[in-house]
C-alpha cells in the first residue's frame, strides 16, 4: 500500500498520461486486450448475423414453423461459429507453414472448435428429433378409426 | 458445391451458394491450389451424396478436414527435413566430432566433400540416415508431438463426421419404417365381428 504523498503523485502524474487522445487512438487502444474474438457471440458480430440468417432459412426450408426456424437457426448460429474458428485456425496455419511457431496458439484454438462443434451436434440432434416427431404425427393414423364398426 | 443438392429441400438458395453459407471460401493456404480442394469436396460429394443442408454441412467438414489432414502431414513431414542439420549436429557430437555444427551446415548445404566426409563417419560408426532421423526428430520433439495431436483431433473429427452422417441416415430409415411396423401390430389385435366378410370361416 503506498503512502499518502506517493499516492497524490501517482494522480498527479496520471493526469499527465499520455494514453491515446484521439478517436482512432482509442479505438485502437480499446482492441488492445482483443486476441481473435472467438469467444464472442456469432450474433453479436452484426457481419455474421446474416449469413447465420440466410443458413438458418436454407436449412429450415420454406414454410418452416417458428419452432422449426428456430431451431434452424441454432444450427446456423453454431455452424457459422465454427466457420469463424476455422478462419482463424486456417490464419494460424498459414503462419505456421511459414516458418513462425504458432503450433501452441493452434492447440488452443481447438478448444473453441470442439466447443462449437458439440453445440453444433447438439442444436442438429434436436432438429432431427423435432423433425421425426413432427413426421410420426403427420403419418400417425388416429386410434378411433381402427375400431370403428 | 452442393451439385447434388436437391433444389426441392433448399428452395431460395443456389447450390453454389451453399458451401460458402456453410464454411466461406476454400481453406486454402499460399502454394496450396483452390481448384484442387474443389475438386476434393467434389469428390467426397459424389461418394456421400449429401441428401440435406445438414448433410452438406457434415460433407463440407470431412473435406475440409480431409485437406487439413494432408497439410499437417505435410507439415510434419518438412518439420523433419528442415531438422535434418540438427539431427546431423547430435549424431556427429555424438560420434566425438571437434566441430559437429560447421561439418553438418556444410552437410546440409550439400558439399559434396561434407557429404563424402559425414558418409564415412557414419558407415565406420555402424550408422545410416536412420540415426540423423532420430537426432532430428529428438532436436523438435515438442513441434512433432504437438502436430501429432492436431492430427489426431482432426481425424477424430473427420470420423465424428462421418458417423454423425450415418447415424443419421440410420435414424431416418428407423422412421420410415415405424409406421409399418405399428400397422402390422395394430393388425394384430383388430377385433373382427363373427361372421363378418373379413371372417368368412366363423360365418
Amino acid at each position: 500500500m503506498p503512502s499518502f504523498a506517493v499516492m497524490l503523485r501517482n494522480r498527479a502524474n496520471a493526469k499527465r498520461s499520455t494514453g491515446p487522445r484521439t478517436a482512432a487512438g482509442k479505438a485502437r487502444a480499446a482492441r488492445n486486450a482483443h486476441c481473435h474474438g472467438l469467444s464472442l457471440p456469432v450474433l453479436a458480430d452484426p457481419a455474421l448475423a446474416p449469413a447465420v440468417a440466410a443458413l438458418a432459412r436454407t436449412i429450415a426450408g420454406p414454410g418452416a414453423t417458428a419452432a422449426r426456424h428456430a431451431l434452424a437457426v441454432s444450427i446456423a448460429d453454431a455452424q457459422i461459429d465454427l466457420a469463424r474458428v476455422r478462419r482463424v485456425r486456417l490464419e494460424l496455419t498459414a503462419q505456421l507453414d511459414a516458418g513462425r511457431n504458432v503450433i501452441r496458439q493452434l492447440l488452443r484454438i481447438e478448444c473453441y472448435e470442439q466447443r462449437a462443434w458439440s453445440r453444433r451436434q447438439t442444436a442438429i440432434t434436436a432438429f432431427d428429433a423435432a423433425e421425426r416427431t413432427q413426421s410420426a404425427e403427420r403419418t400417425h393414423v388416429p386410434e378411433q378409426s381402427e375400431f370403428a364398426g | 458445391m452442393s451439385t447434388q443438392m436437391d433444389s426441392s429441400i433448399v428452395p431460395g438458395a443456389s447450390p453454389e451458394a451453399l458451401p460458402r453459407l456453410v464454411s466461406g471460401p476454400p481453406p486454402v493456404i499460399a502454394g496450396e491450389e483452390p481448384e484442387a480442394y474443389e475438386d476434393l469436396h467434389a469428390r467426397m460429394v459424389a461418394a456421400l451424396k449429401p441428401a440435406d443442408p445438414i448433410e452438406d454441412i457434415y460433407v463440407r467438414d470431412v473435406a475440409d478436414i480431409d485437406w487439413d489432414i494432408a497439410r499437417l502431414r505435410r507439415l510434419k513431414a518438412r518439420l523433419l527435413a528442415i531438422s535434418g542439420c540438427q539431427g546431423m549436429t547430435e549424431v556427429l557430437r555424438g560420434l566425438g566430432e571437434d566441430h559437429p555444427l560447421v561439418l553438418a551446415r556444410r552437410w546440409a548445404a550439400r558439399e559434396p566433400t561434407a557429404i563424402g566426409d559425414v558418409k564415412e563417419r557414419l558407415a565406420n560408426a555402424g550408422l545410416g540416415t536412420d540415426a540423423v532421423m532420430a537426432g532430428a526428430l529428438a532436436a523438435r520433439i515438442t513441434e512433432y508431438e504437438k502436430i501429432e495431436r492436431l492430427l489426431a483431433m482432426a481425424e477424430a473429427r473427420r470420423a465424428a463426421a462421418l458417423d454423425a452422417i450415418e447415424g443419421r441416415r440410420a435414424a431416418r430409415l428407423r422412421a420410415a419404417a415405424q409406421p409399418i411396423e405399428r400397422e402390422v401390430t395394430d393388425a394384430e389385435f383388430a377385433e373382427v365381428a363373427p361372421g363378418s366378410p373379413a371372417c368368412p370361416a366363423l360365418r
